[in-house]
């Protein structure tokens, strides 16, 4: 649909999630950018078809004992973004992701 | 979910405070917001707990980050309002697509709400604005009554104020007061100023403070004390200039002078508003000249209630004064009794069931029109179901759909309703144009509280008329509106909402004319009354004669050289004129030699007049004489009577011989010599009232007389050589208010004549508005069965049929409001009752007349589109899909 604003915020979000999925405070921990900004872009980029997101399985939760969160992921739209968004920032690129956690499926 | 483990109180707050700013988000949203929102939290908080890493610094940095949530949330909240302005600019750009219905609309509204705009600041600035004097509601007048008729109140004479001065309990001040009027010589130019004359507590009662000088003491009361005035703003200006130093200074009068003690506020209002609205001059009695008689009555009463004694208590205390009075003085006050009045009911009681009724015709005419205007908007809507639709499946909510309607419909009302205070603010002036003798008229403008009315009125309207349609379009069947395409589609529904509209617009509009319609007939019933003199072609003016000897000889001087002047037939003069009612002189009269009980005194008005009167006037003799030129002092004292006077009380006998007597400033009898014609001297609706004249050569107490002048032609073309002619007999001679009688009597009838032309304009306007109205269903309906029409006439119908089957859909709707409008008239118009004259509230030809003009009306706007019904081409209406 729309080409997305690229600013900075939006590229570290993209390159959180190139990694494979994650959840809201993963993504807040990995960039380090206060939740206020990370929710509303999350549904922007979901509004412009360039991340999708999914409750993870109510039985997931439960093994591991704590309440279901909901996990973002790039679309096919999202990781060409992505692309342009390594070239634009290739800081971004090496960037150390901390406290990165495993893909859960 | 988090079972096993103890709940941090930290924890609980943090989701309590996302769970509270989740319900300010959309439903849809809400949910998923706050479970994920709430899961994160906790989540976090878990994994740290299990990694042993909930350190206080932590817990401090996920508090903070919850906050994150309410800027989160203020995202979702910009959005709205952002939607929000997005639905204005799409109201505001909405009617400029339909530009002619907009157009409709915004007139009929600015109509409508200038209407109820203009006529709510008559209301609120006549009717509820309290009057301008401070603590207004404790002032009252005290009037005069007849025990046996509680409908009238009447003035009160000087001996009896000063009892009930002397003896009542009630009030702080009592004055009593009557019209006057000084003759001022302004540098060598006598003007004539009218005023008001009143007991030394007049401005203590009304508690209005002079801005120069003082206002009177009880000792400017005194006989034999200087004679002091307070002058008006209005005579301060204009002839002193608004110089300081006027008090204390002498002003020259025709007589000798008067001194100037002070000068009232601009805006000081003569309290009973009788004799104009701002009095110029205010004199005081003396003592000396109020008089001995009981009998004499003319003078109005003004008083200020103590704080703590009610209405009610005042009432009792002056009853039984009256009753102590009644016992004490039976020859004058045996039947009396005292009635106290609210100055506010006093200034406006008499026209404020006029005012309520037109009120509520002008409120109909705004429910007629908010009808019509959402009829138009229900045919828009129908055009703009498929936008609503499509709108819809793309997910925007019902209530978003109807608040855009009624944003749309609240700008065009108040669209309107600006329109409409413009129109109001010529509206009320042209309302006080033709009621010149409506109460407080002068205090009639735009402020504040009008202009709240007209807002709230202006937003009721946009609501009421849009809320029909914004409802109807909330529940758009989405299917089958997609799939009608362009042409939309009218449900069952809205086509009973739109028959429903038409119905009430009938029977309103039909209730309203059939008002109007009585009316009319009873403003022609009293413009038809003979008043018992021939009021065409007629001159007036008013003289103000010195009183003596010299007066007879002034007035015959003035009659004769008048009547020689070329286009003056008959010159007439007479101390109390038909209709203009000043100088009105009630008398108790006894007839020597015819028995007659001594508590019925024969009240009868009395009037001085010259030979000539009866002649100008047309009035005619009905047996004897009246009189000549012989009639003069040292003359046997002569009078004519009028036939009501005989008709009461000469119980059959010849009037002519006998000797009536009676006394005013001195007591005297004369022989009855002519019976004339009664006529009818308050207004056309009151009958003639019993009368005697008297040669004003033989009796002559006013010092105001009144001249008729009956003319060959146009009663104004002869004026100015009369007032020459006066002029140069009498330089010092006072003449003013110059007016024909067709004036006069016009005047006192403008008050019907407002009712009638108001309830006219509007119920006329209701009428074409609900024509207009039932034209736009029909034309609508017709275009919407094209398709239809195209069939049946395919199939053989004629045109003729096609016709008469759209005229019968018109009718069917017209019958059943009219129906209704006859029933609500036959229960309403009662209210009518007192401002009708000869006419019965129920009047069979206005019953039938009115419902045949709206029949006719209808008739018509029924014909219209179903002639181009009929006048389609079968072959193109079908293939127009």
């Amino acid at each position: 649909m729309s080409r997305i604003q690229l600013t900075y915020s939006t590229a570290a979000v993209l390159n959180a999630l190139g990694n494979g999925p994650r959840y809201g405070f993963d993504i807040i921990n990995a960039t380090g950018l206060p939740s206020g900004t990370i929710y509303p872009m999350l549904r922007r980029l979901q509004r412009s078809g360039i991340v999708t997101s999914r409750w993870e399985e109510a039985a997931d939760a439960h093994r591991r004992q704590r309440p279901q969160r909901k996990y973002y992921t790039l679309t096919a739209k999202g990781e060409t973004a992505l692309a342009d968004a390594l070239q634009r920032f290739p800081a971004l690129a090496g960037a150390a992701l901390p406290d990165g956690v495993p893909n859960p499926r | 979910m988090t079972s096993g483990h103890r709940p941090s109180p930290l924890l609980a707050a943090c989701v309590a405070l996302i769970r509270v700013v989740g319900h300010t988000l959309p439903k849809v949203e809400r949910t998923d917001w706050v479970m994920e929102w709430s899961a994160e939290m906790r989540g976090e908080w878990l994994d740290l707990e299990e990694r042993g890493q909930l350190t206080l610094l932590k817990r401090v940095a996920l508090a903070r980050r919850s906050l994150g949530a309410v800027v989160d949330a203020a995202h979702f909240w910009i959005e709205a309002l952002l939607m929000t302005l997005f639905d204005f600019r799409t109201a505001l750009r909405a009617p400029l697509r339909d530009l002619r219905t907009t157009i409709v609309v915004v007139l009929t509204l600015a109509l409508s709400i200038g209407a109820n705009t203009a006529l709510f600041s008559v209301i609120y600035n006549v009717l509820l604005r309290p009057l301008a004097y401070p603590e207004a509601n404790r002032l009252v007048m005290i009037w005069d009554q007849p025990m046996d008729d509680p409908e009238i109140t009447s003035v009160i004479s000087p001996r009896n104020f000063e009892d009930w001065h002397e003896q009542n309990s009630s009030f702080e001040h009592l004055a009593a007061f009557n019209l006057w009027a000084v003759t001022f010589d302004f540098r060598g130019e006598l003007q004539r100023v009218p005023g008001i004359i009143a007991t030394g507590e007049y401005f203590q009662a009304l508690q209005v403070q002079p801005i120069l000088g003082r206002v009177f003491t009880p000792e400017d009361n005194r006989s034999g004390a200087e004679a002091v005035v307070v002058i008006s703003h209005g005579l301060w200006q204009r002839q002193f200039g608004g110089d300081s130093s006027i008090v204390g200074r002498a002003v020259p009068t025709s007589r000798s002078g008067v001194t100037v003690i002070g000068v009232m506020p601009p805006g000081f209002r003569d309290p009973g508003g009788f004799f104009f609205a701002t009095p110029d001059v205010w004199g005081t009695f003396r003592r000396d000249f109020l008089g001995e008689n009981r009998r004499s009555h003319w003078m109005r009463t003004v008083a200020r209630l103590k704080p703590e004694v009610t209405f009610e208590q005042a009432q009792a205390d002056m009853t039984a004064i009256a009753a102590r009075l009644a016992e004490a003085y039976p020859e004058s006050n045996t039947g009396q009794t005292v009635k106290v009045v609210p100055l506010h009911e006093q200034v406006v009681g008499d026209v404020r069931l006029e005012l309520w009724i037109l009120t509520g015709a002008v409120a109909l005419v705004l429910l007629i029109a908010c009808a019509n205007v959402a009829n138009l908007m229900l045919s828009r809507a129908v055009s703009r179901n498929q936008e609503f639709a499509v709108r819809t499946a793309l997910g925007a909510a019902r209530t978003r759909i109807v608040g855009q309607l009624l944003a749309e419909n609240v700008v065009l009302a108040l669209i309107g309703g600006a329109g409409g205070v413009a129109l109001a603010h010529w509206g009320a002036r042209a309302l006080i144009g033709l009621a010149p003798d409506l109460p407080r008229a002068e205090t009639v403008v735009l402020n504040a509280p009008v202009l709240v009315f007209a807002l709230t009125v202006t937003i009721a309207t946009g609501v009421v008329f849009g809320l029909a349609p914004a409802l109807q379009a909330g529940g758009v069947d989405l299917h089958a509106a997609l799939k009608a395409g362009g042409r939309g589609s009218e449900g069952h529904d809205r086509r009973r909402l739109r028959s429903t509209l038409i119905v009430s617009e009938v029977a309103l509009s039909l209730l309203l004319l059939i008002g109007a319609g009585l009316l009319t007939k009873s403003f022609l019933e009293l413009r038809g009354t003979d008043p018992g003199f021939d009021e065409s072609n007629v001159l007036t003016l008013r003289l103000n004669l010195s009183r003596g000897e010299s007066a007879t000889d002034a007035l015959r001087a003035v009659v004769e050289r008048v009547e020689q002047l070329p286009d003056v037939e008959y010159a007439g003069a007479v101390s109390s004129l038909p209709i203009r009612g000043l100088n009105n002189v009630g008398l108790g009269w006894t007839i020597n030699g015819l028995e007659t009980p001594l508590t019925e005194s024969l009240n009868s008005f009395y009037r001085e007049i010259t030979p000539d009167y009866f002649s100008a006037m047309r009035i005619p003799t009905l047996s004897g004489r009246t009189f000549s030129d012989m009639d003069r002092d040292g003359a046997p004292p002569v009078a004519v009577v009028n036939d009501e006077f005989v008709r009461r009380y000469m119980n059959g006998e010849d009037p002519i011989g006998k000797q009536v007597s009676s006394s005013f400033a001195a007591p005297f009898t004369a022989e009855i010599v002519g019976v004339v014609r009664g006529v009818q001297y308050h207004n056309l609706e009151t009958p003639p009232d019993p009368e005697v004249y008297v040669p004003h050569a033989q009796l002559h107490f006013l010092g105001v007389m009144f001249l008729a002048v009956r003319t060959a032609g146009d009663p104004l073309a002869p004026a100015t050589a009369i007032r020459g002619t006066l002029r140069e007999l009498y330089p010092n001679m006072v003449v003013d208010e110059v007016a024909t009688m067709e004036q006069l009597v016009a005047t006192s009838v403008a008050r019907p004549r407002f009712n009638m032309l108001l309830t006219g304009i509007f119920s006329i306007t209701a009428l074409l508005l609900a024509g207009v109205g039932l034209y736009a269903v029909l034309a609508y309906s017709v275009t919407r069965r094209v398709h239809e029409v195209g069939i049946r006439m395919a199939l053989g119908a004629s045109g003729r049929s096609v016709q008469r089957m759209i005229v019968l859909d018109g009718m069917k709707l017209v019958v059943v409001g009219g129906a209704l409008g006859l029933g609500a008239a036959f229960a309403l118009t009662r209210v009518l009752q007192s401002l009708l004259f000869n006419v019965a509230v129920t009047d069979p030809a206005t019953f039938v007349i009115v419902p045949a003009v709206v029949i006719a009306v209808a008739a018509l706007a029924s014909y219209l589109p179903a002639r181009r019904a009929a006048a389609l081409d079968p072959n193109t209406a079908l293939r127009q899909e």
